[in-house]
């Protein structure tokens, strides 16, 4: 399963997704995390949906966030991808863990 | 950090009074972010003085550089806004009334227009008479809201927030992206509802987008007393939706004058039943705040 956490620091789950700072992207459970920065964090509108399209160019197929959006929801839901909620302020691995129970 | 968003779906709710009154009940160690910024009202309410300003900037905005217009007027003709205007025998952008759709960019055949960052406001921190900050913006004309001025507003009061205390969020109406910035992370929404029929369903709107964000909501009733059967039907959807009614406030003209004194709801001392009416809804806000400080505290001690 290929997972991606919105993230501000680069370690641990943000509050946001769509304007998060950065994505974690662990190609599997076990990978080490790449980090990708998200270049909608800034946009005017559409930062979720912004982001949603990226994540699945990426063919990520697992989301770990605390919320989201509905228009975020919608365009994860529609891309096949899953979501997982997890506490805001988990450490990356720990979220990635957190999801995979979830399931 | 606790963040309390105040939402109505409808304008003129009040959710500005109720956001200006919950600060003084909380006093120092809290913090107003007025994320209403096309409405931006809560300086008037809570009485500011600018302690701090910096620029806002949009997006990009488009400019026509002069020495390589040659004058064809294919962005004049493109431009559905009316924001490319003559001047001379080039053209120029007005950007005031530029939407920034970029339609220019692709048409002008001798590449002349250029991006350029447009100034779109001003982002301000005030001193406010209760000794509560506030984190406010303006518009520059022409400027409109956005998610990111949102987002923008509630990171510089994340930054100023005391640790442990407690961020007001007065959010625009709508339901629309500065909406989901303004209760995105928000540990309780406080919802507004006016009693009207335009306040009822707009509430409801607003409560949906909430509950699909899994948000806490307690919603408190403003001007009661204006539309009894409209108030039958709002207290009957609350029930039903499962939101607790933390009390009513009721529609009383004396409330207006206290505001345009300067001072917010909080101090109000209506007389006779209004009063006790204000007072109860305000103390069971209060409540319902405390509760949900209360139960982060303790999920803090226990990791």
């Amino acid at each position: 399963m290929k997972y991606a956490i919105p993230t501000d620091d680069g370690a641990t789950l943000s509050s946001v997704f769509g304007r998060a700072a950065s994505f974690a992207i662990f190609a599997s459970e076990a990978a080490e995390p790449e980090i990708k920065l998200n270049g909608g964090a800034a946009s005017e509108h559409g930062a979720g949906t912004g982001a949603a399209a990226f994540l699945a160019e990426r063919g990520v197929e697992v989301v770990v966030c605390p919320e989201l959006g509905p228009k975020a929801q919608a365009a994860l839901s529609s891309a096949g991808i899953r979501v997982a909620a997890a506490k805001a302020g988990l450490p990356l691995r720990e979220a990635v863990a957190a999801a995979r129970a979830s399931r | 950090m606790t963040t309390i968003s105040v939402a109505s779906g409808k304008g003129g709710a009040g959710k500005t009074s109720v956001a200006a009154a919950l600060a003084e009940r909380l006093g120092p160690g809290c913090l107003v972010a007025d994320c209403d910024v096309d409405a931006a009202n809560g300086a008037i309410a809570l009485g500011s003085t600018i302690r701090e300003r910096g620029p806002y900037f949009a997006g990009p905005g488009y400019r026509i550089a002069r020495e390589s217009c040659f004058g064809c007027g294919l962005c004049g003709a493109v431009c559905r806004f009316g924001a490319v205007r003559p001047d001379g025998t080039r053209y120029a952008i007005v950007p005031e009334l530029c939407e920034r759709c970029g339609a220019c960019l692709d048409r002008c055949a001798a590449k002349a227009i250029e991006t350029c960052e447009k100034q779109a406001g001003e982002l301000f921190v005030s001193d406010t008479i209760l000794g509560i900050p506030l984190v406010h913006a303006e518009l520059a004309p022409g400027g409109d809201t956005s998610g990111k001025l949102v987002a923008k507003l509630r990171s510089r009061a994340r930054e100023l927030a005391e640790d442990g205390g407690t961020v007001i969020v007065d959010s625009p109406p709508g339901i629309g992206c500065p909406v989901i910035a303004s209760i995105t992370g928000a540990d309780l929404v406080v919802l507004v509802v006016e009693a009207s029929s335009s306040g009822l369903r707009d509430a409801r709107r607003i409560a949906e987008l909430a509950r699909s964000m899994r948000r806490e909501l307690v919603a408190v009733l403003n001007k009661a007393g204006l539309a009894p059967e409209t108030e039958d039907l709002a207290r009957a959807y609350l029930a039903e939706a499962g939101i607790p009614l933390a009390g009513e406030i009721p529609f009383a003209p004396e409330l207006r004058s206290v505001e345009e004194r300067g001072l917010t709801w909080a101090s109000a001392r209506l007389a006779g039943e209004g009063g006790a009416r204000l007072e109860a809804a305000l103390r069971a806000l209060r409540g319902a705040i405390d509760a949900i400080r209360m139960k982060k505290e303790e999920g803090k001690e226990k990791p």
